[in-house]
């Protein structure tokens, strides 16, 4: 592979920043050129979130070219759809939560929220894949739900289109996650792992 | 992630983070600003080791002192730099054009981080201009590594030619995290020396500011010749060339590498003043030049006039001819169609109009996120508060003018609450609010102004509104954090940027001592209180003050400083959404036809139970 285009998105909070500096310390780790860029304004709960993980020899811009990204990372399923629209090129892949957090229009009755059905078709139609898992019950599982980003990183290994192995990238979350959650968080990486064999 | 480490290793770091090393590597001895994306990383990194290294580093009231504090420190000859936001430079600007003309003994940076594609909001203004209109010099890196690289220099460069030296990124590269070497720290242990010395620290007379503003011309050129090193000029045999600067040239690079092209380029690091000699040496070589610049066309209007000098034609891609917009950033597409017009090929790939269609629909499920409120936020109550209010006295949302301020205050110009009706700069709710009363329109104006942003700038509009007789209601929304830009502290916070205890200043003692006679200060969880200090303040013949009182949701969760999570008793509940449709907070979710809470996000603010009309939401013991 001589280039990976990796976007992780969210909500503000569900910790898809630190799950792509995560990725891309994972790479310099292993010897590989990384870039992180980010897209979002004000550091909020609540706001859509996306960063973008560049991993490879001829990457210099922090930001994905539009249609360039090879995979979504989401952690909610509706910011999944929105950097598939921008960002996925025709043969990648939205591995995406399954959990929503309902933007406030949807809330106050003024949209509806799209079905996963309904996203799914989207993705497929612009030539893309989707894997959904409800990461965020995973999470639960785990022990907690702000593992959230830890799962998705272990069921994003899972996909094997990572340049960079599992033990490095499990070993880098252990050094970046609080210590006392590091049990925890491996917990959360191998049910992450497991939801996709 | 910290920016401690030894000579040699390689760290994964933001931009900002890197400009922070750079600090510590040149000995840096304080470090000030005011927080705002995307410079506000620079002080929170230094903050963070600020016991390990011993440097000085402090949030300011605003830019304005911040630049000033950091020139005292440089003036008695060690080392300092100030950060700043875009906007921030406007604030600060009335000084930095002074000091500009005394110069600077120790080494003195002003770092402004600006914003194409306005990421963060406020004007894309293209601080490149800055530099130019004030006649310092200004070095812009492409990455983190680079930008590390110019901190240091620029503490080398202003001090030996005695000129502040202006620092620019923009969003691209202060946000972008790469690796980064580390270099050697100084220790300078220098003792603070100043000498009185009217002739070059004040501007008294005519001469000698004239004196002093032919020598800062003297000295910026000077400085830029120190800084050629950054100035890359990379000629090849192509009749083609490309000037570029800060982040476009990883967008150019990139394209170079994937299409295999032979451009000659110049990348520029020095923008004020402009390497004129490599410039012309490109201009020499090629038949047409693409300038690949964000925003204003600078550069371009640079090399336009150096080829009237030259007399030579030379055709000219960039901004005037429409090559490239004025307006957002670059990426990779647009710098591929403008190297695609200037060599004659197609680099993009044709857009299929049936994949086109296909993206708008998929577009149209893509629902919008609003920034809303965090679940539990103060500011919910004080909005809510204040829509009750004007309720109460029979006003209807179009009745009352409510000004709205810069930071989290302004989410309550979104749904649900659809309050404020303007957003201006840091402190203008009061002074738009003021000129609003004074055209004599017959609506009440309400000021909402976050605690910060009242330290800030909005100070000199109360006391305009004390001194010129204003009926203006200014609610403080106090929430003891700069929250927006990720919880600094404020002057109200009781403590240092560093964590130490300090006294904190009151908005409402600053209200008093303004002049301010109807002053008031709620817990704006108190719905009712809150409601009635609102009334009041709206039927009150002259300027008054609210001040709402109660801590960031999110601090607040930091300190485990929270309730416990409320409870909806399902049997009460009759599924009429109020509460959600009035709030949308985050932990109220519309299961089925009722509402649950989710215990998880809910920190017990009870600000729903407030609006619930059945009265079902309180405590879990008492509903279990």
């Amino acid at each position: 592979m001589t280039e990976l285009n990796l976007i992780i998105a969210g909500v503000g909070g569900q910790g898809s920043i630190l799950a792509s500096h995560m990725v891309a310390m994972a790479a310099i780790r292993e010897g590989l050129r990384a870039r992180v860029g980010e897209t979002f304004g004000a550091a909020m709960r609540g706001g859509a979130v996306a960063s973008h993980v560049r991993i490879g020899k001829g990457v210099n811009a922090p930001l994905i070219p539009r249609g360039g990204a090879d995979i979504v990372l989401a952690m909610e399923p509706l910011e999944g759809l929105r950097n598939v629209v921008s960002f996925l090129r025709k043969g990648g892949l939205l591995l995406t939560n399954t959990h929503e957090w309902l933007p406030v229009d949807v809330n106050i009755g003024r949209a509806n929220y799209p079905s996963l059905q309904s996203i799914k078709e989207a993705v497929e139609q612009l030539g893309g894949r989707m894997i959904a898992i409800d990461g965020t019950s995973l999470a639960q599982q785990a022990g907690d739900v702000r593992t959230l980003n830890v799962v998705m990183l272990g069921a994003l290994a899972a996909t094997g289109k990572l340049p960079i192995s599992t033990e490095t990238l499990k070993q880098i979350i252990m050094e970046n996650v609080p210590r006392k959650t590091v049990e925890m968080n491996m917990r959360a990486f191998e049910l992450g792992f497991n939801s996709l064999k | 992630m910290t920016v401690i480490g030894e000579e040699g290793t390689t760290k994964l770091l933001l931009g900002n983070e890197a400009i922070a090393r750079g600090a510590i590597e040149a000995g840096a001895h304080l470090v000030t600003g005011y927080p705002g994306t995307p410079s506000t990383e620079v002080i929170e990194t230094l903050a963070a080791v600020a016991k390990e290294t011993g440097m000085k580093v402090q949030w300011a009231v605003n830019e304005k002192v911040a630049v000033e504090v950091a020139t005292g420190v440089a003036w008695t000859g060690l080392r300092a730099m100030a950060t700043m936001k875009n906007a921030g430079l406007n604030v600060a600007s009335d000084s930095v054009l002074s000091i500009a003309y005394s110069g600077t003994e120790g080494g003195l940076i002003f770092y402004v981080a600006d914003d194409p594609a306005t990421h963060a909001g406020m004007a894309e203004q293209d601080d490149r201009l800055f530099a130019k209109f004030a006649a310092l010099p200004m070095l812009e890196p492409s990455d983190p590594q680079e930008a590390k690289e110019m901190v240091v220099a620029a503490f080398e460069i202003s001090e030996k030619n005695k000129v502040p030296v202006m620092l620019r990124s923009t969003t691209n590269t202060a946000h972008m995290f790469g690796d980064v070497v580390f270099g050697p720290v100084k220790k300078l242990n220098r003792t603070p020396t100043y000498s009185r010395d009217i002739r070059r620290y004040t501007k008294a007379g005519p001469a000698w500011c004239m004196e002093q503003h032919a020598s800062l011309i003297e000295k910026t050129k000077k400085a830029g010749k120190d800084a050629d090193e950054f100035n890359r000029l990379e000629l090849t045999d192509s009749k083609v060339g490309v000037i570029t600067a800060g982040a476009p040239w990883n967008l150019l690079k990139e394209a170079m590498i994937r299409h295999g092209l032979n451009v000659s380029t110049l990348k520029i690091g020095v923008i004020n003043p402009l390497p004129e000699e490599k410039i012309r040496k490109l201009l020499e070589r090629v038949d047409s030049v693409l300038i690949l610049e964000e925003l204003e066309p600078l550069i371009e209007d640079y090399v336009l006039r150096i080829l009237g000098e030259m007399g030579k034609k030379v055709k000219v891609y960039g901004k005037i001819d429409g090559t490239t917009s004025p307006v957002g950033e670059f990426d990779q597409a647009i710098v591929e169609r403008a190297l695609g017009k200037v060599l004659g090929k197609n680099l993009t790939p044709a857009v299929d109009p049936e994949r086109q269609k296909l993206i708008e629909k998929a577009k149209s499920l893509s629902l919008r996120r609003p920034i809303t409120f965090c679940a539990g936020c103060p500011h919910m109550g004080t909005y809510l508060s204040m829509l009750r209010a004007m309720r109460k006295l029979k006003y209807s949302r179009e009745d009352v003018i409510i000004t709205g301020d810069i930071g989290c205050t302004i989410l309550g110009m979104n749904p649900p609450f659809d309050a404020c009706w303007t957003e201006v700069a840091m402190g203008a709710s009061i002074g738009l609010g003021n000129g609003f009363e004074r055209s004599g329109i017959k609506k009440p104006v309400i000021a909402a102004i976050g605690d910060s942003t009242f330290y800030h700038a909005g100070i000199p509009a109360l006391i305009d509104a004390v001194w010129n007789q204003t009926k203006i209601v200014v609610a403080v929304m106090d929430n003891s954090i700069v929250a927006m830009t990720g919880h600094q502290p404020t002057p109200g916070s009781g403590y240092t940027t560093t964590g130490e205890a300090a006294k904190a200043v009151k908005a409402e003692e600053i209200a008093r001592g303004c002049g301010v006679e109807h002053v008031v200060v709620v817990d704006p969880y108190d719905v009712e209180k809150a409601t009635e200090a609102f009334v009041e303040a709206l039927q009150y013949n002259g300027p008054s003050v609210i001040v709402l009182r109660r801590l960031c949701a999110i601090t607040a969760i930091r300190r485990k400083a929270i309730g416990k999570p409320l409870v909806i008793d399902e049997e009460k509940c009759t599924g009429c959404m109020t509460c959600v449709k009035t709030l949308s907070c985050s932990a109220l979710v519309p299961v089925g036809k009722k509402v649950r809470i989710n215990p998880d996000v809910c920190i017990g603010c009870r600000i729903c139970a407030a609006v619930c009309p059945v009265k079902a939401i309180g405590e879990g013991s008492q509903h279990e």
